[in-house]
């Protein structure tokens, strides 16, 4: 028998107040009445009576993770940003069952993710990574719901309106609670609910916390308050106060973003993201302000620039960058590229899409923001625009274009500072397979936010971008076929005749290459005269 | 002023001195690069090379080794390469005016037809971009006056190499095997009396020189080298848009779209290898060698599955050997006519592939497709009487 632990998070403003109107919490349930906040629901369940077990053996940290389309604010501690699509990082063992796995995933996770075996997996430098731009992700709740028959079918159900879902198992996480067990999180940045949480059976516990933000000092840490309850075990909340020290953060001030393919497309597309705001690095920022408050002074030079900014690029297998023109940008120190991190996956710069065996590439560049502001708090531009490719693609029926969608990159600053030990501390702790494991432990991300506050009509809902291919429609293969013959024995024709008429001319056919009736006609012209 | 060698050579130079400076300012300032991209593979190449790596470490390298080793000056002057292949053309157009004189034209003619190849802008620019093409000219001029020198174990040495640099002077075999018939045979008079001194001192050297650099190279780079120097251009599938008029039926054919397997590719090698080595040499190298050369270029280019503007450098080297007795020159309209039609063509071509390539527009069918079945009837037009031309001697 599966052990669980279930828990219920939801971050509710500070202002907000339990009361029996809101808030019910009996011997073996809890009520909750139209609760306005962000919530989280995780699961940690063991993994011993899994039918996957021989999986779970060969594997040492594995990660599905599902996106949804919608540009979610992200509200803390939740800062976590990843592109739209579903994500399936893995590290494997030796002897990984890598068609068991594909398998696996296509019966559990999504039958339309193209998953054949290792070869369907990009390599990266902490493992192999998949990205499909299907994000469905009911098979993986019915995997969940009839491997734990014991987790709360209806919770199942409301996880399929989730912004964010995602599974995990890590045998090296320094987190006790989590080591070797799957962990399965779903998100969602808003809204108000009204729902009844249920005591769980034996070996099943099930946790309900309210929590608001109390304070968040000036080196970002945070301190969050508010009542937890074991359902079954307390009959009254109990109240909780505690700090931690995020990973992923969101920028103190605020900078946007929207990323767009300039028009026309062409075969080159240029993804142009422009940023808007105070683009100035979050921790030098702080350390200003500390100066500020101490001293009465402000000297910004003096201030540690501990921080990179960086942008992450999913590049599904339909666009690609040429290495080479990206390596070019930044010894340039153009198009605010300062230097290529990583280029991985498919990056041959000739084949076509239907020649592409995997889903496509990532890059992660590190970038050059704008000069420092005089005044801090000043609004800056910044356009990072990158020269793409897209690949020719499959011929279809009564179309000339093929529409395809890319996600948005991600763009943060990645800073050092912290210790690892203090983030994994945080109850709220992801550190998802992914950019994450680009960077050394102890690294804190502050995510610039994708297109929140800009008010632009177009997409602001979406994290994708349209990209339109142009492409030869099938139809014209029934010509193209016996005018492309046609014209080429034509000519062929064409050649043999003017040949034959030259040689007739020339006095006879018969008579030429052996026989040579008229030396003098050769003389001066071939090689053997001069 | 009058038109003399030491002008004329000059006058190129200049022209390319020209283009040169013109393309570093066009590097610098515009958006689109006056430099080709092929040069920055080359120059990538070399410094892999230099840094202890293989020229092959730069992904689409498709060439022989020693072009990385040539262009090794690069790593420090990255002009070099540009130098080379200009310099490259030079040498070309003056073993053309040296072939010229050995087939007895007027010094005049012969400076008036080298230029067709030494001031013609478009060869200029090609070469000033960074194209290898300039240097392979060269060399194909070096192996034809080798021939008409009588030096043949030089031709046969030349041939070897350029047949090791880029695989389709590999036509020229036979032509120039077919030409030399006149050594006495080494195996009497019976049937094999065609085996004469000349033909085999030319068949032995072509090929020990193209398996001793072949065998050298492999030895060195092992079988990246040949997969991207040879096997990749036989099991290539250019699907991109192109001047070939096998351009689209390729994509189409290739694509998974179509469930059968498409006899296409192998089969569109039959016409192009049967005219242009084995029908043209045949029928035309015994009564003009570099004219059956040109013509037997010519249809190379225009028969092959790949077809970029860099190829026309291939045949436009040796269209000053056709000129000068050539009823393009003789009838002027014929002759304008010609360049009118072979341009426009080409232009309608590249406008349709402007609105593909920058603005997205599906011109694959029919404007793409039809220009490429315009551009090669002009060409198969041209060449057709050219070769008619040819034939009367």
């Amino acid at each position: 028998m599966a052990s669980i632990r279930q828990r219920h998070t939801f971050i509710v403003h500070s202002q907000f107040r339990d009361t029996a109107d809101t808030l019910n919490l009996s011997k073996d349930k809890l009520t909750l009445n139209d609760v306005p906040g962000t919530r989280q629901d995780r699961l940690i369940v063991t993994t011993d009576h899994l039918r996957e077990k021989d999986l779970v053996q060969a594997v040492e940290n594995i990660r599905i993770e599902i996106v949804s389309r919608e540009n979610f604010a992200h509200i803390a501690p939740f800062n976590r940003q990843l592109a739209w699509g579903t994500h399936i990082n893995v590290v494997p063992t030796e002897g990984f069952d890598w068609n068991g796995f594909c398998h696996w995933i296509n019966s559990s996770v999504n039958s339309k993710i193209v998953c054949i075996g290792q070869e369907s997996f990009i390599e990266v430098p902490y493992g192999y990574y998949l990205h499909s731009q299907h994000t469905d992700s009911s098979p993986l709740l019915s995997y969940i719901e009839n491997t734990y028959a014991a987790v709360n079918r209806d919770m199942l159900e409301e996880v399929n309106t989730a912004n964010y879902i995602s599974m995990s198992l890590n045998k090296n996480s320094t987190d006790r609670r989590t080591t070797g067990r799957l962990v399965a999180e779903a998100y969602w940045y808003y809204g108000r609910w009204t729902k009844t949480i249920n005591a769980g059976g034996p070996d099943h516990r099930v946790e309900v916390g309210l929590l608001g933000k109390v304070a968040d000092d000036p080196q970002g840490d945070l301190t969050y308050g508010g009542i937890l309850a074991v359902i079954g075990d307390n009959e009254q909340f109990v109240p909780t106060l505690f700090d931690f020290s995020p990973r992923h953060r969101s920028v103190y001030q605020p900078a946007v973003y929207y990323p767009d393919f300039r028009q026309p497309y062409g075969l080159h597309p240029k993804h142009l993201t422009t940023v808007l705001g105070d683009i100035s690095p979050p921790r030098t920022k702080i350390t200003v302000l500390d100066v500020n408050e101490e001293n009465g002074e402000m000297d910004a030079s003096e201030a540690p620039t501990s921080c990179l900014l960086y942008g992450y690029y999913v590049l599904p297998n339909f666009i690609f960058v040429d290495q080479y023109q990206i390596s070019d940008l930044a010894d340039a120190q153009a198009s605010s590229v300062k230097r290529v991190v990583g280029i991985w996956g498919e990056t041959d710069l000739e084949i076509p899409v239907w020649m592409v065996d995997k889903w496509g590439s990532t890059m992660l560049l590190e970038l050059i923001p704008p000069e420092q502001p005089l005044l801090p708090g000043q609004m800056q531009q910044m356009d990072i625009e990158i020269p793409m490719h897209s690949r020719y693609e499959v011929p279809g029926w009564n179309t000339t274009i093929v529409k395809h969608e890319m996600p948005w990159p991600v763009l943060f600053w990645a800073c050092n500072g912290s210790a690892e030990a203090d983030m994994t501390t945080s109850p709220f702790d992801s550190n998802g397979l992914g950019h994450e494991y680009l960077f050394a432990p102890g690294t804190m991300f502050y995510y610039l936010h994708p297109n929140q506050t800009i008010s632009n009509p177009v997409n602001t809902t979406c994290l994708v971008t349209n990209l339109n291919i142009p492409v030869v429609p099938l139809e014209t293969y029934k010509y193209v076929q016996p005018w492309t013959v046609t014209v080429i024995l034509l000519g062929c024709i064409w050649i043999f005749y003017k040949t034959f008429l030259g040689f007739r001319r020339d006095g006879g056919i018969r008579k030429s290459p052996g026989a040579k009736p008229d030396k003098n006609k050769l003389k001066g012209k071939g090689p053997k005269t001069e | 002023m009058k038109l003399t060698t030491p002008r004329l050579l000059i006058s190129a130079a200049l022209m390319r001195v020209a283009f040169f400076f013109y393309g570093v300012y066009q590097d610098e300032h515009a958006e689109i690069r006056f430099t080709d991209i092929d040069y920055f593979v080359f120059t990538d190449a070399s410094k892999f090379t230099a840094q202890g790596g293989t020229p092959y470490d730069r992904a689409t390298y498709r060439y022989t080794p020693i072009l990385a080793w040539l262009l090794l000056p690069t790593t420090k002057y990255f002009w070099f390469g540009k130098l080379l292949f200009a310099l490259g053309d030079i040498v070309a157009g003056w073993l053309m005016l040296r072939i010229f004189q050995l087939r007895g034209l007027s010094n005049d003619r012969a400076l008036k037809f080298a230029s067709v190849w030494l001031l013609n802008p478009m060869v200029a620019i090609i070469s000033t971009r960074g194209s290898s093409e300039g240097l392979l000219g060269a060399m194909v001029i070096a192996l034809l006056w080798a021939v008409y020198e009588k030096h043949v174990v030089l031709s046969g040495v030349l041939t070897g190499y350029a047949v090791h640099f880029k695989i389709y002077p590999i036509i020229y075999v036979p032509s120039i095997l077919w030409a030399l018939d006149n050594s006495p045979s080494m195996l009497g008079n019976g049937m094999f009396r065609w085996v004469n001194k000349d033909r085999v001192k030319f068949a032995v050297t072509s090929f020990i020189t193209f398996a001793i650099l072949t065998g050298a190279m492999y030895y060195v780079y092992g079988h990246p080298f040949l997969l991207h120097t040879y096997l990749h251009h036989l099991s290539r599938s250019d699907h991109r848009h192109n001047f070939s008029p096998y351009n689209i039926l390729l994509y189409i054919s290739a694509s998974p779209s179509v469930q059968l397997k498409s006899p296409y590719p192998s089969l569109a090698f039959l016409p192009q290898l049967f005219i242009s080595a084995v029908f043209l040499p045949v029928m035309l190298a015994k009564k003009d060698l570099a004219k059956a050369m040109f013509v037997q270029t010519f249809a190379f280019v225009t028969f092959n599955k790949v077809c970029t503007s860099q190829y026309f450098m291939w045949y436009i080297v040796l269209l000053p050997f056709y000129l000068p007795s050539s009823t393009m020159l003789k009838n002027k309209w014929l002759g304008i006519w010609a360049l009118i039609l072979w341009t426009l063509a080409q232009a309608l071509w590249l406008q349709q592939g402007f609105e593909l390539e920058y603005l997205g527009n599906s011109t694959f069918y029919p404007g793409i497709f039809a220009a490429t079945l315009i551009f090669f009837s002009v060409n198969i037009w041209i060449l057709g009487v050219a070769i008619e031309d040819i034939s009367v001697v």
